[in-house]
């Protein structure tokens, strides 16, 4: 009888315990970083070395984060010495050429890669891009140039986007979004890259702007709530926070303002479709 | 046993005391337990006076419950202005939950009448879980013991809806098993309203089937097994921007008991259940200028669940009984929009919600002596609550909750009843009772779900507690030679009384919303009402009036919303050899006050009245044809409660032919 009793009560106890040890749930494991694959590989000829560049994507137009692998020639050894990597794309449309913007290379020495980033404004359909990455081994005094011959594809979603001043018609932006490139409901960092085309050839970062962002859902006509406007965390990337309440086509608008708080523009915006 | 189910349940019923006791009862007729099986009762006509009629339609005929309709199908059961999370709707003392955000698949919406033994409906009970507004257990059939072999087929039609039912039922005994399945099909077209105009959108046609094998082999051990499968389709809801395309709900369960003979223990039950829901609204029926843009919303819905009970003999006047209860709820809830031309949509509403619910329950009915009764019980659960996927829980971070952690929470039911039987004709008795409740998974983890009613997005809020009600109540009742009367004053006091605040800060999710509100603890809110009852009956003469009314505003002085008005339900029946008639007048008063901010409009007084009848024949009046006139004078109506203001039915004609063996 006592069994019985205790059996019954146990039983029903364990039942709705069982559910309740569980409680540690594993946050789900964090997505696993794009891989990276070879996108060219050429001889910098005058310095025994051989480049590869690598990336998560094929060249497009837009903020593309780059990795240099750099190797000897002969032994092919990965080489992780004291080397100076300069970065060079330009843009030969015939009638005239130009560059871009750029970020200048940092050896990472857990990965011994050299890394930067271009942000391709137009697609090779335009013209011919060609990078041309000139090296410098400090040990051997030795200069390398490789030029890396590339097709800049456009982007199924538009990546970049570019405006001329409102207050001044000389002056013309780029925006690039560098995040959120895997677009989840609910909070996703934000992150742009502001650069200013000074000249043909010259591509300065833009430091001192303010910019407010405003995500929309333009075919249902409603916006989200808790956004966080992005702020300048350095080389001319701005972060913040953007809400995204459902997946589908999402705008966010942003409005970009000069450091005295003058509108620059107040109708640009990037398209996050997911 | 079935003694043993209403003293445990402590049901707010006149039956269910003193069994034992030398004086002569106060025989009332229970208006808390409708009775499916008894059809030599009077009041069984007055539960149930059309054999296809939705199981909602019986648990209107308790005073205390008010039905929410959106549609022609799947009510709302509300008890005394209590809804949704405030109120216990079990099914053989099994926990449910409704697939559906929007509310429009209650759990009576998955039985059927067919296969009720009884519907007990009380206001103290805490047996199937805590709530405040009491509980309303649905009872399946029990195998017919007499008979070796019967069964029933029967048909029906109904003029307003052009609608088609039908049932069969089949039932065995032999000296192992007895078993009985049951099985309904309905299916009907749009209802016309009092003006004769088609009401579009209330269409429903669903089928049901149920099935029960139990063990006859020892006087000690019972084994029962238990499993219904209900599919409803093409659901109309007329007040929602939205259809149900399918609903459907498979409830199972495994129950031992165990008897014990010249012991004070008396009996134990342990049931594993499970049941599993899945629900589809749709807008394909809708036509193009009405949608704005087309969604799908599926919803699942999966509870399973164990309890044990244990029943004493009576010990020097108390009848003891424990109860050890355990369920985990999984709820999710997805919407997909499919704008032209462009990437569909995606969102969760119920965000892969998982809930634990561990309770205990000790209950004691005392009877001090002939006079004197005194009833209390006590209740713990503790729950567990927690979004179970990264991706749910991106949702919620959207509002900056944090929902990393499972949300825990204890809950109190306590109750005494005290009960004083004055003379042998008049019996008073009282109940003072605090009563805690768990917040809904809509309240707790809701994602933008829309509330037709007052066009608002809603929001859940995690940081919510429970809400918990003082519950004070005196019930009287007489009977004195053929009249009976009854009468309940109800008090509730409730504290964090949540509801939904408007937050202007929030976009609309829904378009054409008129916002966003969120789930919020107001600090205080109160309820009261009564409910009434007067039957005259002399021989095979009853006539029955019912009455009730529920008020209470909350602490910013505003109504709460879905009050109805003062209802009165007034039937008389005359019963012959083998026949029966029965003319009735239900009607209500009109609704002024409102709860604007709930999107609720004053609504018009209304009566209509109904004519039955039914006629048995054959050899042991086997045939038996019921028929009918509902709303007679083709009354142009809406209730308060129906939403969007969607008219009635008018007049209908309906007979149904059975057949039973």
């Amino acid at each position: 009888m006592k069994q019985i009793f205790t059996y019954f009560i146990a039983a029903t106890l364990l039942f709705g315990l069982a559910n309740c040890d569980k409680e540690t749930t594993e946050p789900d494991p964090p997505a696993p970083a794009p891989e990276k694959t070879l996108v060219g590989e050429e001889f910098a000829i005058g310095s025994g070395l051989k480049i590869q560049y690598h990336a998560t994507e094929d060249p497009f137009v837009g903020y593309n984060k780059i990795y240099l692998t750099v190797k000897d020639s002969v032994t092919g050894n990965v080489v992780s010495g004291d080397l100076n990597i300069m970065i060079m794309p330009m843009m030969d449309m015939g009638m005239m050429m130009h560059s871009c913007p750029t970020e200048a290379v940092e050896y990472n020495s857990d990965t011994k890669e050299f890394i930067g980033a271009i942000t391709y404004v137009m697609p090779s359909t335009a013209g011919t891009w060609t990078i041309t990455t000139t090296v410098t081994d400090n040990g051997t005094g030795l200069t390398g140039v490789a030029v890396f011959d590339f097709e800049v594809v456009e982007p199924e979603e538009v990546q970049l986007t570019s405006f001329i001043s409102d207050l001044d018609p000389t002056a013309k932006f780029f925006i690039s979004l560098i995040t959120p490139k895997d677009p989840q409901v609910g909070e996703n960092d934000f992150e742009i890259i502001i650069n200013r085309k000074a000249s043909m050839m010259d591509w300065p970062y833009e430091p001192y702007l303010t910019v407010e962002i405003d995500p929309q859902m333009p075919s249902m006509n409603h916006g989200s709530p808790n956004n966080v406007n992005p702020t300048h965390i350095g080389d001319g990337h701005y972060k913040g926070v953007t809400n995204f309440t459902m997946t589908g086509w999402w705008r966010v608008n942003m409005v970009i303002k000069d450091g005295e708080g003058n509108i620059i523009k107040d109708d640009v915006y990037l398209d996050i479709t997911f | 046993m079935n003694r043993f189910i209403l003293i445990l349940t402590l049901l707010y019923s006149m039956n269910t005391l003193g069994q034992d006791s030398t004086m002569q009862q106060v025989e009332l007729a229970s208006f808390n337990v409708v009775e499916f099986d008894n059809d030599s009762d009077l009041l069984d006509k007055y539960y149930n006076s059309n054999r296809f009629n939705l199981t909602e339609s019986a648990l209107e005929r308790i005073p205390a419950v008010s039905l929410i309709s959106r549609g022609n199908f799947a009510p709302e059961p509300i008890y005394r202005g209590f809804s949704a999370g405030q109120v216990n709707l079990t099914i053989d003392g099994m926990h449910m939950f409704g697939a559906c955000t929007d509310k429009m698949d209650p759990v009576s919406s998955y039985v059927e009448s067919n296969n009720l033994k009884a519907i007990e409906c009380g206001s103290s009970s805490s047996e199937n879980g805590a709530g405040l507004g009491g509980s309303i257990n649905m009872e399946t059939a029990k195998p017919n013991l007499e008979k070796k072999f019967y069964g029933h087929v029967a048909s029906g039609y109904q003029s307003v809806s052009s609608g088609f039912n039908s049932s069969v039922g089949l039932g065995f005994n032999n000296d192992l098993f007895s078993g009985i399945f049951s099985s309904t099909f309905r299916m009907n077209d749009n209802y016309k309203d009092g003006n004769g105009n088609e009401v579009n959108y209330t269409q429903f046609s669903k089928v049901n089937a149920s099935a029960k094998l139990v063990s006859n082999f020892s006087d000690f051990h019972r084994i029962k097994v238990d499993f219904i499968y209900d599919r409803a389709w093409d659901v109309g809801y007329a007040a929602l921007p939205m259809d149900v395309s399918l609903a459907q709900a498979k409830i199972y369960s495994l129950t031992y008991e165990r008897f014990f003979f010249g012991s004070s223990l008396k009996e134990i039950e342990f049931k594993v259940y499970g049941n599993n829901i899945y629900h589809e609204m749709d807008d394909s029926k809708r036509p193009d200028d009405e949608v704005p843009i087309r969604m799908d919303m599926p919803g699942w819905s999966d509870t399973y669940g164990a309890y044990t009970t244990f029943n004493w003999r009576k010990i020097a006047g108390h009848s003891f009984s424990l109860k050890a209860d355990g369920f985990v709820h999984f709820s999710r809830a997805e919407m997909t929009m499919y704008p032209n031309d462009e990437a569909p949509m995606f969102m969760l509403t119920w965000p892969d919600v998982k809930r634990g619910v561990i309770g205990l329950l000790f209950a004691d009915q005392w009877d001090i002596n002939d006079r004197f009764a005194f009833n209390y019980s006590l209740r713990y659960d503790f729950s567990n609550s927690r979004i179970e996927s990264e991706f749910g829980k991106n949702h919620l971070r959207v509002f900056g909750y944090d929902v990393d952690d499972p949300i825990n929470m204890g809950i109190w039911n306590i109750l005494v009843k005290p009960e004083w039987r004055v003379n042998e004709s008049f019996k008073l008795n009282w109940i003072a009772a605090y009563k805690e409740r768990l917040p809904t998974v809509s309240e707790q983890y809701g994602f933008y779900l829309f509330n037709a009613q007052d066009g608002y997005d809603y929001i859940g809020n995690p940081e919510l507690g429970q809400e918990s009600a003082l519950q004070a109540e005196m019930s009287a009742s007489l009977k004195k030679g053929s009249f009976e009367f009854g009468l309940s004053y109800f008090y509730y006091h409730l504290n964090n009384y949540i509801v939904g605040i408007i937050d202007p800060e929030l976009s609309t999710m829904t378009i054409g919303a008129n916002g966003v509100k969120i789930y919020e603890a107001m600090d205080h809110a109160y309820m009261t009402g009564f409910e009434g009852s007067a039957i005259w009956t002399i021989k095979n003469i009853s006539w029955v009036n019912v009455l009730n009314f529920t008020y209470g505003k909350d602490s910013e002085n505003e109504i709460l919303p879905q009050l109805p008005p003062l209802k009165l339900t007034s039937t008389f029946t005359i019963k012959g050899k083998n026949w029966d008639i029965s003319p009735e007048v239900v009607g209500a008063i009109k609704k002024d006050e409102v709860r604007e901010s709930f999107g609720e409009t004053s609504s018009p007084a209304w009566m209509i009245a109904n004519l039955r009848a039914s006629y048995s024949f054959g050899k042991n009046t086997a045939w038996n044809i019921q028929t009918g006139v509902e709303n007679i004078f083709n009354t142009y109506y809406y209730e308060f409660l129906s939403w969007g203001e969607i008219p009635r039915p008018g007049t209908n004609f309906y007979v149904n032919v059975s057949f039973n063996f």
